[in-house]
């Protein structure tokens, strides 16, 4: 993708926004709101070869580190309600995943090859994500102050940074991940809303080498209205 | 317009400019040979072990056999061959051939089947001339 074509891509989704934002400010009834949010990421990925064999070896220890790692994320949502009382929300937005790597199984080559994975999966990757969340109103404190939801829905991945040439060599072109969300959200009066999501996600094509993709997203939004 | 909500847009613009300039890239062409090329490459292989059939040679800590492999595909070992080496694919195996000379410039050329290779360890293996078991070759970038 050349750099003029990239540059247009960023001033119609920013001309795009910003026309969402004017409209949302011109508003006096509204169904819904948008919001800008942002969030910090905690992720881990288990990468599982069932077995499946290369000729390359790639030092366990090196390459493994069953932690998660810090990203970050930002875009914007749309929240809105369904027959009075049933909410939703659809957002989008660009995340850096930094994740952690678990490798499932390891194999040694005697004597001198000690433990070794045959892949080495990509560990960082930019995304952009489109999720439509269902969201369940608790009945906890006093709901027209204060409103707790449950979070439940899917999301999309799309992975728009380059695959790393260990990874691409077995994973060309498969640049898009489903993910299953659950999450907790808190909106305080409408100021903001902070919240916690849980995402479990897995390439949506067949991959040679499978990977599942676990991530914390820790965040706030605030509507456009009050920052535009 | 107010400042701070300038200040919102600019924040605004200027991330969702890095991601799409930064961010977007497509995936280049890579084969297991540019891969195994990447990890073999400007580096000098110590053999470390020889299997013969069911004998392991150690040359751990004593004078061993080693060969360099350059980035623009030349190689030299240390029985003073000079020439160049190439790595293909057939049949997702792979393979390494080397084109060299000795010191009289006597004409050398050999293969071997890459078992596995990573970026610090490499395992070969060819059969001998005459022989009926392979003899494997595993080298290191430690001598």
């Amino acid at each position: 993708m050349n750099k003029f074509f990239k540059a247009s891509i960023t001033v119609v989704l920013f001309l795009f926004f910003n026309s969402l934002m004017a409209q949302e400010a011109d508003k006096t009834r509204s169904s819904g709101y948008f919001s800008l949010f942002g969030n910090l990421s905690l992720s881990k990925q288990v990468i599982d070869d069932k077995g499946v064999g290369s000729q390359f070896n790639y030092a366990f220890d090196d390459v493994n580190s069953n932690m998660f790692k810090p990203g970050y994320s930002g875009g914007g949502r749309f929240d809105g309600t369904i027959k009075g009382n049933n909410f939703y929300s659809i957002s989008l937005s660009a995340n850096r995943v930094v994740s952690g790597s678990k490798y499932t199984n390891k194999y040694s080559l005697a004597p001198v090859i000690g433990d070794f994975t045959h892949y080495k999966a990509d560990n960082k990757m930019t995304t952009i994500n489109l999720a439509a969340h269902f969201r369940k109103l608790l009945p906890i404190s006093d709901v027209s102050k204060y409103k707790f939801f449950l979070v439940l829905g899917p999301s999309v991945d799309y992975r728009i940074s380059a695959l790393g040439s260990d990874h691409v060599v077995y994973e060309k072109g498969k640049r898009i991940m489903v993910n299953g969300d659950l999450g907790l959200e808190f909106d305080n009066r409408g100021y903001y809303v902070l919240f916690a999501h849980y995402r479990m996600g897995a390439s949506l094509s067949k991959p040679v080498v499978p990977i599942s993709l676990t991530r914390f997203e820790f965040g706030m939004s605030i509507k456009t209205r009050d920052l535009f | 317009m107010k400042p701070n909500k300038l200040i919102a847009k600019l924040i605004t613009s200027c991330f969702m400019f890095s991601f799409f300039l930064i961010g977007c890239q497509k995936d280049a062409d890579v084969s297991p040979v540019d891969v195994s090329f990447k990890m073999i490459s400007d580096k000098t292989w110590y053999l470390n072990y020889a299997k013969e059939g069911n004998t392991v040679r150690t040359y751990i800590g004593q004078p061993t056999y080693y060969i360099t492999f350059l980035s623009n595909n030349t190689t030299t070992d240390s029985d003073g061959l000079t020439g160049n080496y190439s790595l293909s694919s057939n049949a997702n195996k792979l393979k390494l051939s080397v084109q060299a000379k000795t010191k009289n410039g006597s004409a050398v050329t050999y293969s071997y089947d890459i078992v596995s290779v990573g970026s610090n360890n490499m395992v070969l293996s060819f059969l001998p001339a005459g022989q009926t078991s392979l003899t494997t070759l595993y080298y290191s970038i430690q001598q």
